[in-house]
């Protein structure tokens, strides 16, 4: 194998690479990255099992071959070198890495041992507008499950009824389901269940705002097309509980609240809650929301009222002050709409600017305790 | 070789697998049980192999009979390197994730070495609820299509009940594409309903000859000291590997310093030195002494009534067992003395406190000594 290229080049695709490689596994072989130098194309791929990535970029290449090299190691020794033009040359057991004033010399693990990069039977193939795919992604992983005894509820649901497209997320006490119009994905027989880890990646990855981002759905996993580098996950196995049930169809109360006021309340009244519930108290009366709460291992209380356009019966509901805040980050707006039927159901949140169809969270009230 | 041609014995356990395979029959749930070191990890790497080779090998009626052990899925499981096999291993007590990691792959490595080693450790080991969990997760996550993962859980009584209770869903129905393989000593040390929720297959005990011929395959032993080993080994070869003697281990050496102060003095400073000596909280050393004794106490035999000095497994200490072995004139008294030494090795491997259980076995052995001599 021999190849060459800049420095600044590989330092870039291993940057993105080493998003995927763990820092340490049962299997000791997934801490490398495989190099495989094609015709005048140079080829980098890691995994974790669960998730791979794959960099395919044009290179000088000399001499074809295979090569696994230790991630963390090539990476170091990259990015301390100056700009250059860097040579690798090699067999699969050995590298040298050859630079402007010295080598690098560096032991390969075994080609064999690196696991089989995924392979895809399509079922369906779209392609989205980048932006687009990284909002919805930011405004549904939050809520993702990371309790093992739900496994379907790891993941987000990636769904579609009629024209639209949805991706909903839950962990049994908060909910959020965005979604839009897209008649491409259209077809896919059944629901998928994405883990959130390759969806957590994709916006780490710089690209251009117009880019569009292919995307194949496969049987087993489902890949992310970002031009250069392709991302494949598998997914969860499901089926995904019905989510559609706990949202409330009809509600008879409605607040509407500056967000910007809410999210600070929460947060200063939540520093004085209960450490392991955060549980907050929301009263509702007369156009005035107030937040308290009261804390007996550290004897104290915390009170805020703040204005706001309320239409209903007065009510007291728990909540938890962390799920308040993660939810109000994604509102977009200065406002906040909730709406709200008992103190035991789920109140839905959402923007005046978006109406909820297209995203909606929901969060289940804490029982107050007497 | 092939990896199931490679098992030494367990013909039942293999035949009952391949015929299973064959029929596309094979259960979502196995169970190992038997003594330790007697090839329930190889098998379990077998049938992991066969279940993903590429190119099985069949005979002329068209029966397979092994996985090929070439293609890239057999080597990568061969060299224990195949992603889709989730070993959950017991672990001594650790402090992190990446420890863990560490004492795993420790593990593999050593079983990668050699299939047939019995894993020791100083503190009790457990497979804790995090590994459970772990599992679980992975399992949630499809297998890749034409691939069948497997699960393995070694050793499944070093579970905690509640981390087993919560396998019980993923053991009774395990997603597609995936065995699970529980081991243990002995069923009935597992919960009822994990039981009842696996195939059970039993592991034998290996005959002598074949522990034999395996020692000198792998090892640098004689004839005669293979087979000697093989006999002392009660049918696993892990237990005949920890035996070879390691002339430089440090263990080796207390071990015959404590058998030495054992046979040589009283019994008040017996008890004392040996209970100065012996590591309460290092099971596993306790055991290599114990293994030690043993091939000591197989060399007084030979001594005594052997014809060929060529079957001594430990010849470095010829001359100072050759002295001790003075001590048993009468056979009747030294025959007790290896009857109870041999009941209580066997006793000793289910959970017993180590200084009292030693401290009687001293006063025992002590009381046949002086009737033997």
């Amino acid at each position: 194998m021999k190849f060459n290229l800049s420095k600044s080049k590989l330092s870039g695709y291993l940057q993105s690479i080493l998003q995927i490689v763990p820092t340490k596994s049962t299997l000791p072989i997934l801490s490398n990255i495989l190099f495989e130098a094609l015709d005048n194309k140079l080829k980098i791929s890691a995994t974790d099992l669960e998730v791979s990535i794959t960099a395919t970029f044009e290179c000088n290449v000399t001499k074809k071959g295979v090569a696994v090299l230790p991630a963390r190691i090539l990476f170091d020794i990259i990015k301390e070198l100056p700009e250059s033009e860097i040579t690798f040359e090699g067999t699969p057991s050995r590298v040298e890495i050859k630079v402007p004033h010295g080598s690098y010399k560096i032991a390969c693990a075994s080609a064999d041992d690196f696991p089989k990069l995924p392979t895809v039977n399509i079922k369906k193939q779209i392609s989205l507008d980048r932006d687009h795919l990284v909002t919805m992604i930011k405004k549904s992983t939050f809520a993702c499950s990371t309790d093992e005894t739900r496994p379907a509820l790891n993941g987000v649901l990636w769904s579609t009824s009629g024209d639209r497209m949805n991706m909903v997320a839950t962990d049994g006490h908060r909910l959020a389901k965005i979604s839009v119009e897209n008649k491409k994905l259209q077809g896919i027989a059944e629901d998928i269940i994405i883990p959130p880890k390759v969806l957590n990646v994709i916006p780490k990855f710089a690209g251009e705002s117009d880019e569009e981002i292919g995307i194949i759905f496969g049987e087993h996993n489902i890949i992310f097309n970002l031009g250069d580098i392709i991302l494949t996950s598998r997914l969860i196995e499901g089926p995904y509980p019905n989510y559609e049930q706990v949202i409330p169809a009809e509600s008879n109360k409605k607040l509407i609240i500056s967000k910007e006021e809410l999210a600070g309340a929460v947060r200063r009244v939540s520093i004085l809650s209960n450490s392991l519930t955060h549980q907050v108290r929301f009263a509702v009366k007369n156009n005035t929301l107030t937040i308290s709460t009261t804390n007996a291992d550290v004897g104290g209380e915390g009170k805020e009222a703040i204005p706001c356009d309320y239409i209903g019966d007065a009510i007291e509901l728990g909540y938890n002050a962390l799920y308040v805040s993660d939810i109000l980050t994604k509102i977009e707006g200065e406002e906040v709409i909730i709406e709200l039927s008992s103190a035991v159901a789920a109140g839905i949140v959402y923007s005046p600017s978006i109406p909820k169809e297209e995203f909606l969270c929901l969060i289940m009230p804490l029982r107050l305790a007497e | 070789m092939t990896p199931f041609k490679n098992i030494i014995g367990q013909e039942t356990a293999k035949k009952i697998l391949l015929r299973s395979y064959d029929k596309n029959r094979l259960a979502s749930t196995y169970l190992f049980y038997g003594p330790d070191g007697v090839g329930k990890w190889a098998v379990a790497i077998a049938l992991t192999a066969l279940v993903n080779c590429l190119e099985s090998l069949k005979d002329s009626d068209g029966k397979t009979t092994d996985a090929c052990g070439e293609c890239a899925n057999c080597r990568q499981i061969l060299n224990l390197t195949f992603g889709e096999f989730y070993p959950a291993i017991p672990l001594p007590p650790h402090k992190s994730d990446s420890e863990a990691i560490e004492l795993l792959n420790e593990i593999i490595q050593q079983k990668k070495k050699e299939p047939y080693s019995i894993l020791s450790s100083k503190r009790q080991t457990t497979i804790s609820i995090k590994t459970a969990r772990d599992i679980k997760r992975k399992a949630a996550i499809m297998a890749p299509p034409d691939t069948t993962r497997v699960i393995f859980f070694y050793q499944m009584e070093k579970m905690l009940t509640s981390s087993a209770d919560s396998l019980l869903k993923l053991i009774e129905e395990p997603p597609p594409n995936t065995i699970i393989i529980l081991t243990a000593r002995d069923p009935d040390n597992l919960l009822a309903t994990i039981q009842s929720r696996s195939q059970k297959i039993a592991f034998k005990p290996i005959k002598p000859e074949r522990i034999e011929e395996y020692l000198i395959g792998r090892f640098d032993l004689t004839e005669k000291q293979a087979g000697l080993l093989a006999r002392l080994s009660e049918g696993s070869i892990g237990r005949a590997i920890n035996l070879i003697g390691d002339d430089e281990s440090p263990v080796r050496q207390v071990a015959f310093l404590m058998f030495k102060t054992l046979i040589q003095k009283d019994t008040p400073s017996a008890v004392a030195t040996i209970n100065d000596l012996i590591n309460p909280r290092n099971r596993g050393e306790t055991e290599q002494v114990l293994l030690n004794w043993q091939s000591f106490l197989a060399d007084i035999i030979q001594i005594k009534f052997g014809k060929d000095s060529k079957n001594i497994i430990n010849l470095d200490l010829f001359s100072e067992l050759e002295i001790l072995s003075t001590k048993f004139a009468d056979s009747n008294g030294f025959s007790k003395f290896v009857a109870h030494f041999d009941e209580f090795n066997s006793s000793f491997r289910l959970n017993v406190h180590i200084r009292p259980a030693i401290t009687a076995l001293v006063f025992n052995l002590r009381k046949y000594l002086n009737q033997s001599s």
